[in-house]
């Protein structure tokens, strides 16, 4: 349960992150996040949809139905102001985290 | 209803964000394809990878839409999908869901008619405009001499009616011979039908001409019911001349349909006439108004201004300080007046008593299946479980069910409620047709019970339900872990119905056994051919100066009446007394005090009842005479020695070694002054009884009564078809004086089987439930047993191989069957008891003392319960004994 919810976490700061370079869709983001992590974050490409919805509810990203380069509608993700604070505060503790955790591994 | 928006809000958005995001899935998937097929992947190959990079569409869509609805649309989506699942549960076992749709939903019917009753009695309100300024006014008091409300007080409220019942029969006169209906009526002022806003379906209402005591005809209207039933909705009615208890009355106009009139519920009023003056007294039960509150007026300035107005004026209400004004809803009648109706209330007390005993019944019923039923779900809950449902999830899938049960059950309920309804308006005689209908309010009764009903027989098997051991069952498939749960659950459920079935049938069986003893017994006198009618004479005591001169009238009156019926053709003898024989079960019991001849007292013999009667009566009943003589209505005169005729039971008593004749007896009464009247016992007749019990009787001459000068009864022997004859009877007397009121002439067996109507109907729907209730307690151990039997088919099987016989297997089944029904047999014996010591008291009302359950009840009942459960477990253990036991070894 605990592993579930550090992953939800992590991945919810990785959407932001992608956002933050622009607004973009799902496919968009799935591969940045794919290019970015060089392929280390292979998890499933469907599970990046719930996590954009939550974060949308919880008003971090705002959405809206576009038209696309396929003639397919497509759902354009952008950040929004407090999903950029979220982003500092949680890569802040993020850093905090992986260093705590690297001191204890060293 | 804000709730009911978002809920449907929710709903909608739902739809509107799946639409939305299978768009935005598609998308991906159509991206990623094609940039797969610019790496050179196969358009197939393409689209499989980029399927299996995303997941199954499904799954991501679903947890979306988790993440978007809020949890009230989340919740409803939710239940919809357990209703489908429920649905295909039900589907999957049609009987047993059928049965427990069925039985609850007897119970719920039977119910939500009970309710109907009571709402009936106590909630509803006047089907007029504006009904929410309808007032009651109404003051303690019944009885024949005690108008509740005074002519003054009714003068001090505008508008007001005052209302009477009467209850009688109407016929035609002349040309249309269609119209012959005994019906209640309501005596109402003229200004009746202005005070309830009520126009006319035809012709018009009463203008206060109508009033005038010199018209030649009554003014009648009639109700709508009638006016549809026996006249055909002919608009040619209105003008069309009536007999009403042998006056003629013009029908002038037909109340608006659905309109019944105010006076009591259980006596839908069919016609209206003008209060005559003085008041009729004929079912007299108090008057009282109904009054439209005017604008701006309120209830508590209008009772201050009648409570004033009755004070000040004479004469007034004898409780004028009692007079209480209240909303028109319910009953209007007094406390006082309905504490006197105790039938009703034996009625509706036997018939809840009983709705609910079917209904714990049907529950407990209904439990058993289930639970059976969530044993045989066991496998299946377990799989769920085991594949990530956790225990709330299961929880609302099963309370779903529960509800969709209890909801289906109640739609069934009410058509049952709705049968019963019916069934009740059919049979019942007019003087109790509560007029009950199913309106909102046992709408959402029904709606309450079946919802409560659904989640209270839902509740064990949800604890059963949560209880499964997914790993015993996992590990073990066909194990028999749940077996001896279900055997509890399963002869738990039974029991308890087998004992309120038994409970239900010995409070049957005993008064069924207290009323054929009633109803079959030697009554002493003659009930066939015997037709009695009631009237009062032509002048009332209003006028204390004019007394003598009334006295005089009214007892010319009744030998007048004598003679002409004498002269009537088919009639053989005619006797006046003061109260019928068959009132003898209702009429007040008297201490009668007694003195041998030579003046000595002698005893008090506690409970007599004392009739006067004129020299025919005897005869006309065919008491024998046992000693003495009969009456003479020449020589027994007001001014001669007082004599009195008594029974042989009483003489007995008075004189258990000798003759009663020459004894004296003592009365004392009502209307005597608290003085003892001392009679000379002339003859002594044949024993009358109650049922079972004979009534000590104390006939006294009516010659010598003053009661003749007010009211006696025409006892009648014919010698033609007493129906036949009724009509006639009561046309003569009216004949005589057209001042005089008469009453409906009935035959002595059908004024008996009146009396006795309540006390048959409550009989008939104990007996009715306690049968159906053994029917449920048989379908229940028949489940129990037959699913014991499934569930112990190895160990059937293995007891096969070790040598038992088929016979052995059965005998095993049956007992196992039979021994839970006789476990019952116990407590339901001692409820059955404590049952009908409740119920002897309210029926004791209607029609006397009745006898305890004898042992014969108690017995017929064991057989009846034994017999039943053994025919109940006859088909189990018949498939016990055939059953293939490889197949059974061999775990399927």
């Amino acid at each position: 349960m605990a592993r579930q919810d550090l992953l939800q976490g992590t991945l919810d700061v990785l959407v932001l992150r992608i956002l933050a370079l622009g607004p973009n869709h799902g496919w968009g983001i799935s591969v940045r996040l794919r290019q970015m992590s060089e392929g280390g974050l292979g998890t499933s490409q469907g599970s990046l949809y719930p996590a954009l919805h939550r974060l949308e509810v919880g008003g971090d990203v705002r959405s809206v139905m576009q038209p696309s380069e396929n003639n397919r509608r497509a759902r354009v993700y952008t950040i929004t102001a407090a999903g950029r604070r979220r982003l500092r505060t949680e890569t802040a503790n993020w850093e905090r985290f992986a260093a705590s955790v690297a001191r204890v591994l060293r | 209803m804000t709730r009911l928006v978002a809920w449907l809000r929710a709903l909608w958005k739902r739809r509107e964000v799946r639409a939305t995001v299978d768009e935005e899935i598609a998308f991906h998937l159509a991206m990623e394809t094609r940039t797969r097929r610019e790496h050179g992947e196969s358009p197939d190959e393409a689209r499989r990878q980029a399927l299996a990079e995303f997941g199954a569409p499904s799954l991501v869509r679903a947890e979306i839409l988790d993440v978007r609805t809020p949890w009230l649309g989340r919740f409803a989506g939710g239940a919809l999908q357990d209703a489908r699942y429920a649905l295909r549960s039900f589907v999957r076992t049609p009987l047993a869901m059928t049965s427990v749709v069925l039985v609850l939903a007897v119970g719920i019917g039977l119910t939500s008619a009970v309710f109907a009753a009571v709402d009936a009695l106590f909630f509803r309100g006047l089907p007029v405009p504006d009904a929410d300024r309808m007032v009651y006014i109404t003051a303690p008091g019944s009885g024949v001499d005690v108008g509740a409300l005074s002519d003054a007080a009714q003068g001090a409220i505008r508008s007001a009616s005052p209302t009477s019942w009467v209850g009688g029969l109407l016929s035609s006169d002349g040309l249309n011979g269609d119209l012959h209906v005994r019906a209640n009526g309501e005596y109402v002022s003229p200004d009746y039908f202005t005070a309830l806003s009520l126009r006319p379906t035809v012709g018009r209402f009463f203008v206060s001409a109508d009033a005038d005591q010199g018209n030649a005809d009554v003014a009648i209207v009639i109700s709508d019911d009638l006016w549809r039933t026996r006249m055909s909705s002919d608009a040619t009615a209105v003008g069309r001349a009536v007999r009403f208890e042998g006056r003629r009355a013009v029908i002038i106009g037909v109340a608006p349909r659905g309109f019944r009139g105010v006076a009591l519920p259980w006596r839908p009023t069919e016609f209206w006439m003008i209060q005559p003056r003085p008041p009729s007294r004929t079912g007299f039960v108090g008057s009282a108004a109904v009054a439209r509150l005017a604008p701006g007026a309120s209830i508590e300035a209008l009772a201050a201004a009648v409570k004033a107005r009755a004070n000040s004026s004479e004469p007034v209400s004898r409780n004028h300080a009692d007079v209480v004004v209240r909303p028109a809803v319910g009953l209007l009648t007094t406390q006082a007046d309905l504490a006197s109706l105790g039938y009703v209330r034996a009625l509706a007390d036997a018939v809840a008593a009983m709705a609910i005993v079917v209904m714990l019944i049907a529950a407990a019923n209904v439990v058993g299946i289930l639970m059976a039923r969530g044993v045989a779900r066991s496998t299946e809950l377990a799989v769920r479980q085991a594949l990530g449902a956790d225990a709330p999830r299961l929880a609302r899938q099963l309370v779903t069910e529960s509800l969709l049960l209890g909801l289906g059950s109640g739609a069934a309920g009410l058509f049952v409620a709705w049968a019963l309804i019916h069934l009740y308006r059919a049979w019942s005689p007019f003087d109790v047709a509560l007029d009950l209908g199913i309106n909102a309010r046992v709408l959402t009764w029904t709606l309450l019970a079946c919802t409560l009903a659904g989640l209270g027989v839902g509740a064990a098997p949800l604890r059963q339900a949560l209880r499964v051991d997914v790993l015993a069952w996992l590990g073990a498939p066909g194990a028999t872990v749940a077996a001896p749960q279900a055997r509890r659950a399963r002869y738990g459920a039974v029991i308890p119905q087998m004992a309120l079935s038994v409970a239900l049938l010995i409070v049957a069986g005993a008064h069924v056994r207290a009323l054929l003893r009633v109803e079959h017994a030697d009554s002493g006198y003659d009930v066939d051919h015997v037709v009695s009618i009631e009237a009062f004479g032509p002048m009332r005591y209003h006028d204390k100066a004019h007394q003598a001169e009334a006295d005089a009238t009214n007892t010319q009156y009744a030998l007048i009446a004598g003679e002409r019926l004498r002269a009537l053709p088919g009639v053989a003898g005619v006797a006046l007394v003061s109260a019928s024989p068959d009132g003898a079960v209702l009429l007040p019991r008297h201490p009668v005090q007694t003195r041998d001849p030579s003046g000595r007292e002698t005893s008090v013999v506690a409970s007599t009842s004392i009739d006067a009667v004129s020299a025919d009566f005897f005869s006309v009943e065919s008491i024998r005479l046992l000693q003495g003589r009969r009456f003479d209505d020449n020589h027994d005169l007001p001014d001669t020695p007082p004599v009195a005729v008594i029974s042989a039971s009483l003489a007995k008593e008075i004189a258990p070694d000798g003759s009663a004749l020459g004894h004296l007896v003592g009365t004392t009464r009502v209307g005597h002054g608290g003085q003892i009247e001392w009679r000379e016992v002339v003859g002594v007749v044949g024993d009358i009884k109650d049922g079972a019990e004979v009534v000590p009787m104390v006939y006294e001459p009516i010659t010598q009564v003053s009661i003749i000068q007010v009211f006696f009864d025409a006892i009648v022997r014919v010698n033609i078809d007493p129906d036949a004859a009724a009509p006639e009877i009561s046309h003569t007397l009216s004949a005589i004086d057209s001042r005089a009121e008469v009453g409906e002439a009935v035959t002595l067996r059908e004024s008996i089987a009146r009396a006795h109507f309540v006390r048959r109907l409550a009989l008939a729907l104990v007996g009715i439930a306690g049968l159906f209730g053994v029917a449920l307690a048989a379908i229940g151990l028949y489940s129990a047993v037959s699913y014991s039997v499934a569930q112990q088919a190895r160990g059937l099987a293995v007891r096969v191989t070790l040598g038992a016989t088929g016979g052995d297997l059965s005998r095993l089944v049956l007992v196992d069957g039979v021994r839970s029904a006789l476990i019952a047999l116990a407590p339901g014996i001692c409820l059955g008891l404590v049952g009908f010591r409740l119920t002897a008291a309210v029926v004791r009302y209607v029609t006397g003392p009745v006898a305890a359950p004898d042992a014969a009840v108690v017995v017929a009942v064991a057989l009846l319960v034994g017999a039943v459960s053994v025919v109940a477990c006859l088909p189990s253990a018949r498939r016990a004994a055939t059953a293939d036991p490889l197949a059974a070894l061999r775990g399927d």
